[in-house]
């Protein structure tokens, strides 16, 4: 599992590659909570190149969307792959934080 | 003993359960630094800051580490089952005379033979019928198993580890202790039903030694049948412990003012007790649901969990149970939608968690419930369990090992 994150005009922007199941989840849960929590930022996700969500996944990110809203911060996903995003149907992970098609919505609707 | 006191023992007896496997894990790692053979010593003169490492010969004789090379039992008969290899070859099959039985009908008589040599261990297929596999790959002669590496015989994984027994020692201990909590939960599950207008089956099989799986079935009157399945977030002993709380909730009733005939209210119910801030984090998904034998319908209400399925008695008919509802536990909110139906006559309605379809293949391909749900419409099996079928050939598809996440299966037979 790997993640990339950078930060522009403020908002954090993560891409994650990989397999979102517990040991993927391990590799970058460390990484993606002190970068993105600490500062209190907007963030938007990419899951272009997530093949595989399990709940260890789910919950790190209802976990950090949890603790961006308590600071004012939100965070948004971005173009989920069919299998994922079915995941996110099933859970209506959708009633909890915004998940959109594509990096520029995500953008809007993390800036507010 | 009450509820409330019920309760808060099991609370007290897994606090000290997770507290002993803590406390066993840092002594088992403790240990690290007493073994090396070499300890470091400063010597100083002025201008030298050399470190100058020295033999310590008076380390005491205990830290001299021995290491074997075990066999451990990933997955199938024995999950957990581990056995050392000493210079004398050992035999793998089902029949008794062999050094290591495995009771299975896909493992043949004599199978394959290990062999320890010069600190490596080499396997040989004995011209078995079904195969001997080192890391996925089929031997025809003899090959090298080396540590760390897989050896698939049949449906049964055993996993090569070459080990202190001072390590071994430790995680056997840790190894009882996990057996005892396998063992609570599992003994908290119902037992078929095997007679009568309503039957239950089920088979479980977690992917760590305890899992966040469990489910649950039982009478509520003469007039109602009720049965659920929980899948708590992530596996493993704190995964078990809440599972746990679920299931004992569910099992007494322990709801105040809750009809337990009324699936959105106990979800509601459910989901106002167990917010993940105070549980650690975790969530849970849930599918329940209650049969009226009376008019025959089913009452049913979905947390974030995939349908169950209603399958007909020729099995041309697959029929998803699903309604709209969210995780359990992460915001207290929510609501949970109802639904209900009329089931046919002699229908079986499968209850699983999504470690039966969310599973990678031989080749590396993610499968998901779409490639799962054919299977329904299979053929049973004489002398096996429909439960018991479904994981077998969902075991013959997916990758050697353990599967990743737990296997729980709930067959209930409205007849």
């Amino acid at each position: 599992m790997d993640i990339e994150i950078t930060t522009v005009e403020s908002i954090a922007r993560v891409r994650l590659k990989g397999r979102l199941d517990t040991p993927g989840v391990d590799q970058v849960e460390g990484k993606f909570t002190s970068s993105v929590v600490t500062g209190g930022k907007n963030t938007v996700v990419d899951l272009s190149q997530v093949s595989f969500i399990a709940s260890m996944g789910l919950r790190m990110f209802i976990g950090i969307a949890k603790a961006l809203k308590r600071q004012n911060a939100r965070m948004v996903l971005f173009a989920p792959q069919s299998q994922v995003n079915e995941v996110f149907n099933t859970v209506l992970l959708h009633q909890i934080l915004p998940i959109v098609a594509d990096e520029a919505e995500a953008v809007r609707f993390a800036a507010g | 003993m009450g509820k409330p006191r019920a309760a808060f023992s099991l609370c007290i007896w897994l606090h000290d359960f997770v507290l002993a496997c803590s406390l066993r894990r840092e002594r088992l790692f403790s240990v690290l630094p007493e073994q090396s053979e070499f300890m470091p010593q400063r010597e100083e003169s002025p201008g030298d800051r050399t470190t100058i490492f020295r033999r310590d010969d008076t380390l005491p004789a205990e830290t001299q580490e021995e290491f074997g090379h075990y066999l451990v039992v990933l997955s199938g008969a024995g999950l957990g089952r581990r056995f050392r290899l000493e210079g004398e070859p050992v035999t793998i099959g089902r029949d008794a005379a062999c050094g290591f039985v495995l009771a299975s009908p896909d493992v043949s008589r004599r199978h394959c033979r290990l062999q320890l040599v010069a600190d490596e261990v080499f396997a040989t297929d004995l011209g078995s019928t079904n195969g001997t596999y080192i890391d996925g790959k089929r031997i025809t002669d003899t090959m090298p198993l080396p540590d760390g590496s897989t050896l698939e015989i049949g449906q049964q994984v055993l996993k090569h580890e070459r080990r202190s027994t001072r390590e071994v020692q430790a995680a056997q201990e840790i190894d009882r202790d996990l057996e005892k909590a396998r063992n609570y939960v599992l003994a908290l599950l119902p037992v078929p039903i095997n007679s009568g207008p309503i039957q239950a089956e089920w088979f479980i099989v977690p992917s760590a030694k305890v899992g966040g799986d469990a489910f649950g079935y039982a009478a509520l009157d003469s007039d109602h049948f009720v049965s659920y399945l929980i899948d708590v977030s992530g596996h493993g002993v704190g995964a078990a412990m809440l599972s746990v709380s679920i299931l004992n909730v569910l099992r007494q009733r322990a709801l105040p003012g809750t009809d337990f005939r009324r699936p959105a209210e106990v979800l509601a119910r459910l989901n106002a007790m167990f917010q993940m801030e105070n549980h650690n984090g975790m969530f849970f998904t849930i599918w329940y649901g209650v049969f009226r034998l009376s008019d025959r319908t089913l009452a049913y209400a979905s947390g974030g969990h995939h349908p169950a399925y209603l399958v007909s008695s020729d099995r041309t008919e697959v029929l998803p149970l699903k309604t709209r509802g969210p995780l359990v536990g992460v915001a207290d909110d929510y609501e949970f939608e109802e639904a209900t139906m009329r089931v046919p006559d002699d229908s079986a309605l499968h209850i699983f968690s999504d470690g039966v379809f969310e599973i990678a293949d031989r080749e590396g391909r993610q499968l998901g419930l779409g490639d799962f749900l054919p299977l329904l419409g299979r053929p049973a099996i004489e002398g096996r369990s429909e439960p018991q079928r479904l994981y077998q050939t969902v075991r013959a598809y997916a990758r050697p090992g353990p599967l990743d996440d737990d296997f729980s299966y709930l067959v209930v037979k409205l007849s």
